[in-house]
């Protein structure tokens, strides 16, 4: 990770026009080239942490690769370039000095091997290592973490997959985020307020859970059936939820703290609203002393109060009354017997006047022995009613003699004659009908 | 800021509604009616609670004499309307119209201070004219006394400083409605003044 061969630079804020915005305090910066550099640092004190050092880096790249003289410039060429079109903001000294130091790690070579050279030629590498460090002073390293796990994305969707390097990739973040991690828990339990909202700005990478659960999917998607992959894609996965975890724990403890102590440089505009919602109520009374207060007086106009004495009314209640249900016509049963009972009667009586038709009596003997049993009773019963209805002009008449017949279905019956009642013989039916009875079936 | 200082008497009368004058120099009082009559404000001398319902949370003092801060001259704010001032609502104005007439028995006579009355009188024409009760023991008990328009007399009512605020202009027009406000019975005012309830 990083380039191990450029030579040792530290550096805080850039000189020159187009300066990356800077998001670290300069503490942070120097704290964060200190660690990082600790790779390859071989003495203890032969890191440089000034601001001036990437600003001339960057401006050493920059000025050769300007320099269109052939053989490569001259040191003093170098310089007038970069004077004449960096803007720098340290002097020739300084210049000198780094010089010496990128000539000693031959970050700056000689264009030809001979002895007295006056041209030099820049090694590559200087140009990453400047990127590197610049982008040590946007975030500490998460953007590394970061191009690493795209990297393994990319290693996994290509055809020739090395399965080796992907295991490897993927422990070596695990350990990474781990490590943020722990690093993070620790800050949380020992660090000042100041120090952890700094740190909440180091680690601002939204893209980082999104990352880490595709290349989880894509490693069980590419592998199938591969345990040991699958084990360090779960576990890259716990490691980076560990790492939110403490990533909030580090949030919420400012919010906390900032909000107990009032600190309120520390808080934004929604930890103002937490501490007004949350702060104890003696903190935020002291707000109110030096409040002035001018209450209103009340002010009666004469005419006012008599139009609102004569105006006022009771407010009385109308009670509206409930909307009538609408309730579906259900038939009546009351009714339904009553029309069933009409029918009944309308019907017999049509069958009397069919009966009737020939003269005011007729015989329905024959009748009855030609029909089965269950159309004579039926017959029977039809006109037993019409002569038991006092309203009914019809009379029936059974004889007392008795027919039996062995082979019909109406095997015994007695005559039967239905005549029309007339105005004069009201009475008899009563008579007639006890009579009946004695006598029916 | 002191008590011999006249603005800060003036300032204090105008916070509090009611301001008390035991330790006040009369030339304090003087300078201070002389300012405030300046202004189109005077200076009344009146009865009132102390502490005043508002200072005190709800258990005002006994009644002592003091000042409090009224109007004078025209404009008053319902001509300039540039100073706020809080109105009663409609239930309020009755119950206060009620106390009134409670409390003025000669028309002749100015309104301040006015008779004591009895509470309870009050609330039974209050239910007789079909006022909301709630709001009536609201106003009575509460409204009425945080605005200093009337206060207790141990166990009677009376009529408060900020009657005594108001301008002259308040009385003459009342008295020329005086039959129309709601009065209590008659068999209940005409009852002699030191009776027990």
């Amino acid at each position: 990770m990083g380039v191990a061969d450029g030579p040792q630079h530290k550096s805080d804020s850039p000189g020159d026009a187009e300066s990356v915005p800077r998001h670290l305090s300069p503490s942070q910066q120097a704290r964060n080239v200190r660690a990082f550099s600790a790779v390859v640092a071989r003495f203890r004190e032969s890191l440089l942490e000034s601001p001036k050092a990437l600003a001339f880096a960057r401006d050493l790249v920059g000025a050769f690769a300007d320099s269109e003289v052939s053989g490569g410039p001259t040191k003093s060429e170098v310089w007038a370039l970069i004077v004449e079109r960096r803007r720098p903001q340290y002097g020739q000294e300084f210049f000198d000095s780094r010089w010496a130091i990128f000539e000693h790690y031959d970050a700056i070579q000689p264009y030809l091997a001979k002895k007295h050279q006056q041209r030099y030629a820049l090694h590559p590498a200087v140009g990453p290592a400047t990127l590197v460090h610049e982008r040590l002073r946007r975030h500490r390293g998460i953007d590394e973490l970061v191009g690493l796990l795209d990297e393994t994305r990319s290693l996994i969707g290509q055809p020739t997959r090395d399965r080796a390097s992907i295991e490897f990739n993927l422990q070596y973040c695990r350990q990474m985020l781990t490590v943020y991690a722990i690093h993070l828990e620790r800050l949380v339990a020992v660090a000042s307020i100041r120090d952890l909202a700094a740190e909440q700005r180091e680690h601002n990478h939204p893209g980082l859970s999104t990352r880490v659960k595709q290349l989880n999917e894509e490693v069980s998607g590419f592998f199938p059936g591969d345990h040991t992959l699958d084990h360090h894609a779960v576990a890259l996965v716990s490691a980076e939820q560990r790492y939110q975890q403490a990533l909030t724990a580090a949030g919420q403890r400012v919010i906390d703290q900032g909000g107990r102590s009032l600190d309120f440089e520390v808080l934004s505009a929604e930890e103002y609203l937490e501490a007004a919602r949350h702060a104890p109520l003696a903190l935020l009374s002291q707000f109110g002393d030096d409040l002035v207060v001018d209450p209103p007086a009340a002010w009666l106009d004469a005419g006012a109060l008599m139009e609102t004495v004569e105006d006022f009314a009771p407010r009385v209640r109308i009670r509206s009354r409930p909307p009538m249900p609408q309730v579906p016509q259900e038939p009546d049963p009351a009714q339904r017997m009553v029309e069933a009972r009409t029918r009944e009667r309308s019907r017999q009586e049509h069958l009397a006047e069919r009966v009737l038709l020939e003269g005011e009596e007729a015989d329905l003997t024959d009748e009855l022995r030609r029909s089965r049993w269950r159309t004579s009773a039926r017959l029977l019963a039809d006109l037993m009613g019409l002569d038991a209805d006092p309203y009914a002009p019809y009379q029936l008449r059974i004889a007392i003699e008795v027919i039996v017949d062995r082979i019909g279905w109406v095997t015994y019956l007695h005559p039967v004659y239905l005549s029309r009642r007339t105005g004069g013989q009201q009475v008899q039916p009563l008579r007639r009908r006890e009579h009946g009875r004695h006598d029916a079936l | 800021m002191t008590l011999s200082d006249p603005a800060y008497l003036l300032a204090s009368a105008r916070a509090q509604g009611f301001v008390d004058l035991t330790d006040v120099p009369e030339q304090t009082v003087e300078a201070a009616q002389r300012l405030a009559l300046a202004c189109g404000r005077r200076l009344v001398t009146c009865e009132g609670p102390l502490p005043t319902p508002t200072a005190a949370a709800g258990q005002p003092g006994a009644l002592r004499s003091g000042m409090t801060l009224g109007w004078s001259v025209p404009p008053v704010p319902e001509d300039a309307a540039s100073y706020p001032v809080r109105r009663l609502s409609a239930t309020q104005s009755v119950t206060f119209a009620v106390c009134l007439a409670a409390a003025w028995h000669d028309v002749h006579h100015s309104l301040y201070p006015g008779e004591r009355f009895r509470r309870a009188d009050v609330v039974d024409t209050l239910r007789e004219i079909g006022a909301d009760p709630r709001a009536v023991y609201a106003a009575i008990d509460t409204d009425l006394h945080l605005l200093l328009l009337i206060c207790h007399d141990g166990r009677y009512l009376r009529l408060g400083p900020a009657v005594a605020a108001l301008p002259d202009t308040f009385t003459e027009a009342l008295r020329r409605v005086y039959d129309q406000l709601p009065r209590p019975r008659e068999s209940i005012t005409i009852r002699p003044e030191d009776e027990e309830p």
